[in-house]
C-alpha cells in the first residue's frame, strides 16, 4: 500500500510499534522527505509510543490479593448439601426430613457436613440495642373533632365572660356601681396624702396644682373632697421595705380607695374610670378625660402597668379596640352580648373558627332564641 | 397506626432494625442514622400503615436507605475495606461465632441481606422477596448459595487451623 497524505497516521504508529517492514520503513523515510511538514507529527507519534511503554512497564503488584475466592462464592451446592439446606430452612416435608436424618445417623462425612450447615445458622447479638428509642417516640398532639372543637370555644367564651364578671364591678340595686372598700382592721397609717390646693385653670387647659399660676388673671376652683388617708395592711410590712411600701402605696390612684365604710355609688360612667384606668398608659397621661366620681383626686399615672400590657397584648392579638368597646358602654350603645359577642369574635379568630351569637328577639325586644354556631341553642 | 402503636413499633422493632443495619454496614453512627431515618419515614406515613405490616415496612425501609447508603459509599471508596484473602485473617478466630461473623462480612451484599433476615428476623422466603425487590426463587437460590458459602468458609478455616 503506498503511503499517501490519507493514511500516513497508520504506517507513523506502525513504525513505532515496529510493524513495518524493511521496504515500508524506507518507503516511510522517503515520505517524510517530501513532505516534511508531517515530521513533526511524526515525532509526536513517538511520545506516544514511550507511553504505550511505559504502561506495559506499570504492573500492579499484588494482584493476587485482589481477587475474589471464586470457588467459594459461586460454588453451587452439591445434592446433598441442597437436601441438608433445605432440612434446615425447613423447606423438606417431615418424611424427606426423616429420612436425610437417618443417612446422616449412617453416614459420617454427612454428620459432619449437618454438623457445619447447623452452625451457618447466625444468631443475633441481643447485646446490641438501639440506644435512641426515646428519640424516635412521637408524642401526638391530640386533635379535636369538630363536636370538642366547639365545646373548648364555649367553654372559652364562658371563661371570658367569667373574667368580664370579675373584672367589672357588680351593680347595686340602684342600677349603678358598687366599689366596697371596708375599713381594713390592723393597719396603720402611712402617709397623709397633702391637701391639694385648688386648682387654677386657664381656658380649658388643666394645669398641674405644682405649676405656679401667676398667669392666670381669673382662677377657677373646682371642688376637691379631702384626701383619704392612705392605709396599709400591717403584714406588708413584713414582705416590703418601707419606702417602697409608701412609693407604691402613693402611686396608687386615689380613686378606688376610699375611706368611708358606706359603700361608694358610683354611676357606670364611674364604673369606665377604672376600667379606664386599666389601659392608661404614659402615652395616655393627661390626654384623656378623667371619668372619677366627682370630688375624688384625678389620676395622674406615671407607670406602665402590667393590665395596660395586657390590654394592648390583647388588642393587638383579637382585633378588639378597648377604646371603641369603652366608647360604646360610656354611651349605653353596648348590651352584655355584645360585650360577649366581641369576646367570641376574638376567640374565633384565635382558634380559627368563625363563631357568632345570633339572637332572635320577640316583640318586644327581649331575646327568644340565642345561637352559637349551629350546636348551641338555647330558646325561652 | 396510631401514635400508640408506632411507639410500640420503636420498642419492638428499632434494636432488630439497628442490628440487622449494623451487621451489614458495620459503621454505628451511619446504622442509628439510617433506623432513624426509617423510623420518620414509617411516621410521615403512619396513617397509611397499618400495625400488622408496620415491621415489614421499616425493614423494607430501612433496608432500601441502607442500599443508598452503600451504594453512595461504594462511590466514595470503591475499593472495600474487607479483604478476600481467607490466610490473612485465619490465625486471629478464637471462635466459631467470629469466624461466622468473618464469613458473613465476605459474602455478596445480596446473599448477606437475604441471609441476615432470614436467621436475625425469622422473615419468609416471599418476606424477604417483598423487603429486598426480589422474587421468592431468588431469595431461596441467594439463601442456599450463602449457607454453602458459610459451610466451605468454616470447612477452610478449619483446615487452615
Amino acid at each position: 500500500m503506498e503511503i499517501t497524505r490519507e493514511n500516513y497516521e497508520a504506517f507513523f504508529l506502525d513504525y513505532y510499534e515496529g510493524s513495518l517492514s524493511e521496504a515500508q520503513t524506507r518507503e516511510l523515510m522517503d515520505f517524510l522527505k517530501t513532505h516534511p511538514d508531517l515530521k513533526a507529527e511524526f515525532e509526536a507519534f513517538e511520545a506516544v509510543s514511550l507511553e504505550t511503554t511505559l504502561d506495559k512497564e506499570a504492573i500492579f503488584p499484588d494482584r493476587e490479593s485482589i481477587k475474589k475466592p471464586e470457588t467459594l462464592l459461586h460454588q453451587e451446592p452439591s445434592e446433598t448439601d441442597r437436601l441438608l439446606i433445605a432440612h434446615f430452612e425447613g423447606d423438606l416435608r417431615a418424611s424427606q426430613s426423616a429420612e436425610l436424618l437417618s443417612k446422616v445417623a449412617a453416614d459420617p462425612t454427612l454428620r459432619k457436613s449437618f454438623g457445619l450447615f447447623a452452625a451457618t445458622r447466625l444468631e443475633p447479638d441481643h447485646g446490641v440495642v438501639f440506644d435512641r428509642k426515646k428519640s424516635l417516640k412521637k408524642y401526638a398532639i391530640p386533635v379535636f373533632s369538630p363536636l370538642l372543637r366547639h365545646v373548648a370555644v364555649a367553654a372559652a367564651i364562658l371563661g371570658f365572660l367569667a373574667g368580664l364578671f370579675f373584672l367589672l364591678p357588680s351593680p347595686d340595686h340602684n342600677g349603678g356601681m358598687i366599689l366596697s372598700q371596708t375599713e381594713p382592721t390592723n393597719t396603720q397609717t402611712v402617709a397623709e396624702e397633702p391637701v391639694r390646693e385648688p386648682v387654677k385653670e386657664e381656658n380649658t387647659t388643666p394645669v398641674k396644682e405644682e405649676t405656679p399660676s401667676t398667669q392666670t388673671p381669673a382662677p377657677v376652683q373646682r371642688p376637691v373632697s379631702p384626701p383619704p388617708a392612705r392605709v396599709v395592711p400591717q403584714s406588708l410590712h413584713s414582705e416590703f421595705p418601707a419606702p417602697v411600701l409608701v412609693a407604691t402605696i402613693n402611686a396608687l390612684p386615689a380613686m378606688p380607695l376610699q375611706p368611708q365604710a358606706q359603700p361608694h355609688n358610683i354611676t357606670p360612667r364611674d364604673e369606665f374610670a377604672w376600667f379606664s384606668w386599666i389601659g392608661r398608659d404614659l402615652e395616655d397621661e393627661g390626654q384623656e378625660e378623667h371619668f372619677a366620681t366627682p370630688g375624688t383626686a384625678p389620676y395622674e399615672p406615671n407607670y406602665i402597668s402590667l393590665a395596660s400590657l395586657a390590654r394592648s397584648g390583647i388588642e393587638r392579638t383579637t382585633g378588639i379596640n378597648f377604646d371603641r368597646v369603652e366608647e360604646e358602654i360610656r354611651s349605653d350603645r353596648l348590651s352584655f352580648w355584645d360585650l360577649a359577642g366581641a369576646g367570641l369574635a376574638g376567640i374565633s379568630q384565635i382558634t380559627g373558627t368563625s363563631l357568632t351569637i345570633d339572637k332572635e328577639r320577640d316583640e318586644d325586644g327581649r331575646i327568644t332564641l340565642l345561637a352559637i354556631g349551629d350546636r348551641f341553642r338555647i330558646k325561652r | 397506626m396510631t401514635a400508640k402503636e408506632y411507639n410500640l413499633c420503636v420498642d419492638e422493632h428499632a434494636d432488630g432494625v439497628y442490628r440487622f443495619i449494623l451487621k451489614n454496614i458495620k459503621v454505628e453512627d451511619k446504622a442509628r442514622d439510617i433506623v432513624q431515618d426509617s423510623f420518620e419515614k414509617m411516621w410521615m406515613k403512619v396513617e397509611e400503615i397499618s400495625f400488622a405490616k408496620a415491621k415489614s415496612y421499616l425493614f423494607t425501609t430501612a433496608y432500601h436507605t441502607m442500599i443508598d447508603h452503600i451504594r453512595k459509599d461504594q462511590r466514595q471508596s470503591p475499593m472495600d475495606d474487607v479483604s478476600f484473602n481467607l490466610h490473612h485473617t485465619s490465625n486471629s478466630y478464637t471462635d466459631l461465632k467470629e469466624i461466622l461473623n468473618q464469613a458473613v462480612a465476605m459474602l455478596p451484599e445480596v446473599q448477606r441481606h437475604v441471609v441476615l433476615l432470614r436467621d436475625y428476623e425469622g422473615y419468609s422466603y416471599q418476606e424477604i422477596g417483598e423487603i429486598t425487590g426480589l422474587n421468592e426463587s431468588q431469595v431461596k437460590v441467594y439463601i442456599y448459595r450463602a449457607r454453602n458459602f458459610l459451610k466451605n468458609y468454616l470447612v477452610s478455616v478449619d483446615a487452615v487451623l
